[in-house]
């Protein structure tokens, strides 16, 4: 491994990490806790700026909720700087660096800076749909940023042992519904999670998704014995699924269904409903990354007989 | 089909808001006999009824009140008075509807107030918009009728 993979690697896991844990937890955190319009403006607020960090400040001029706000618009700014060095550095570095990655990159800080924009115009129109689109997006950096992590990691161009045409083309178009399938399903969180969709559309999708995961899981971990990568996502995946089924149990049962009469007081249920609500979503994202991780090693790294 | 059924749900399906009719405790016989007077003119919060002849008296109060528990209850409360979890994470924080000074009602959901988490709501339907209107109004009109009626005390 070279010195600009190394680079490229630990940019794209230092912004994955970030996306996932700072801007997609702290954005989770704001809808479950439904301060996203703390404050309305956009990019500064009051005397301050993005880079500004006067948190006392703030939380004493427009509420805690302001500052929950603030950071997640720091947070999404700092993926956006690691991005665009990232993508920065594909291009400087374009004779060493392949076409491809370049590319992702270049792809990648495109749908991170709409996703800014989207951010700012959620604050600015107060639109649902804009609100939901803007979680469909993060979801799409996440998705990008896990395909360059594969890229560059030390061995991606390890070779394994080819199958047949029919099991590739198999794992190819059932991968590929579970893509859509879980983008499906992601969207018709986020409108649930703005309120503006039914349950049992989520609920139907969540089934049906899943549904398709698990056979997926069965495909590899019966059929690809050899691509220890693969079993290993595989495996991540499926431990994932789990968790994120009896997370959506949960959510359902404490914030729709027949558990809610248990939660004391209106304090201890936000609280409740805020934790068990941001797990599920942050459980998706990660759901989505180990997808992504399985449709990609099978898309790009399954060699045919 | 299964999966595009379902996201035509998701898209196009009205989302149930969790509501629950806040509880009322009286602190005198009085007040619990005013509290009787005020739920046979204008019903419960989650059964809005007004008086006839009120200028709300033909308004959709019932899909009002949906559309107020999906955008407006985790600031406002149930009760209209403002005090949830959410509320208190903001500053200025949200009008208490049964004793606010807020009036225009129309005005503040078409335009926001300005640097305050209170945005505008142009973006809902037409049908939501009015429906929400009345609705803020109904609590506006009842917290009145209820501060009339309690100072029948005096």
């Amino acid at each position: 491994m070279n010195n600009s993979s190394t680079v490229l690697r630990y940019l794209s896991l230092a912004a994955l990490f970030v996306t996932i844990a700072l801007t997609c937890g702290i954005g989770g955190t704001i809808t479950s806790a439904e301060v996203g319009m703390a404050y309305p403006t956009w990019p500064n607020i009051n005397s301050g700026s993005l880079f500004s960090f006067f948190y006392d400040e703030l939380a004493e001029s427009f509420g805690a909720g302001s500052v929950v706000e603030h950071t997640h618009r720091q947070a999404a700014s700092l993926t956006g700087l690691i991005i665009l060095i990232l993508a920065g550095y594909t291009w400087v570095k374009r004779s060493v660096v392949s076409s491809d990655l370049r590319k992702l990159a270049t792809w990648s800080l495109i749908i991170v800076i709409a996703q800014g924009l989207l951010g700012a115009s959620r604050v600015l129109e107060n639109d649902y749909l804009i609100a939901i689109l803007h979680a469909l997006g993060a979801q799409l950096v996440v998705a990008l940023l896990v395909v360059l992590c594969l890229k560059t990691s030390p061995s991606w161009d390890d070779k394994f042992a080819p199958i047949s045409e029919k099991a590739a083309t198999q794992l190819r178009r059932w991968t590929n519904l579970a893509m859509v399938l879980l983008f499906a399903n992601l969207f018709s969180a986020a409108s649930l999670r703005h309120k503006q969709g039914a349950f049992d559309g989520h609920l139907t999708l969540a089934i049906t998704t899943s549904l398709v995961i698990l056979f997926i899981i069965y495909l590899v971990s019966t059929g690809l014995k050899e691509h220890k990568p693969l079993h290993k996502h595989a495996r991540g995946l499926a431990h994932l699924l789990g968790t994120q089924l009896a997370l959506g149990v949960a959510a359902w049962a404490f914030l729709l269904g027949p558990l809610v009469k248990y939660l004391p007081d209106e304090d201890t249920r936000f609280l409740v409903q805020a934790l068990i609500a941001t797990s599920h979503l942050l459980c998706g994202v990660l759901v989505l990354a180990k997808m992504t991780a399985v449709w990609y090693e099978i898309r790009a790294r399954i060699d045919i007989l | 089909m299964v999966a595009c059924i379902a996201l035509w749900r998701s898209v196009q399906g009205e989302f149930a808001a969790p509501d629950s009719e806040p509880i009322f405790a009286a602190s005198s016989e009085f007040e619990s006999m005013q509290f009787e007077k005020l739920i046979g003119d204008y019903g419960y919060f989650t059964k809005p009824q007004v008086p006839s002849g009120s200028p709300l008296s033909q308004s959709n109060l019932t899909h009002g009140r949906q559309v107020y528990a999906i955008n407006c209850l985790h600031c406002h409360g149930s009760d209209g008075q403002a005090h949830t979890p959410t509320a208190a994470l903001l500053n200025p924080p949200p009008t208490n509807l049964l004793v606010g000074p807020v009036r225009d009602v129309e005005t503040v959901l078409r335009h926001g107030i300005p640097s305050t988490a209170m945005s505008s709501f142009v973006a809902l339907s037409d049908d939501d918009f009015a429906d929400v209107r009345d609705y803020a109004l109904y609590v506006i009109e009842r917290g009145d009728a209820w501060a009339k009626l309690m100072g029948a005390d005096e």
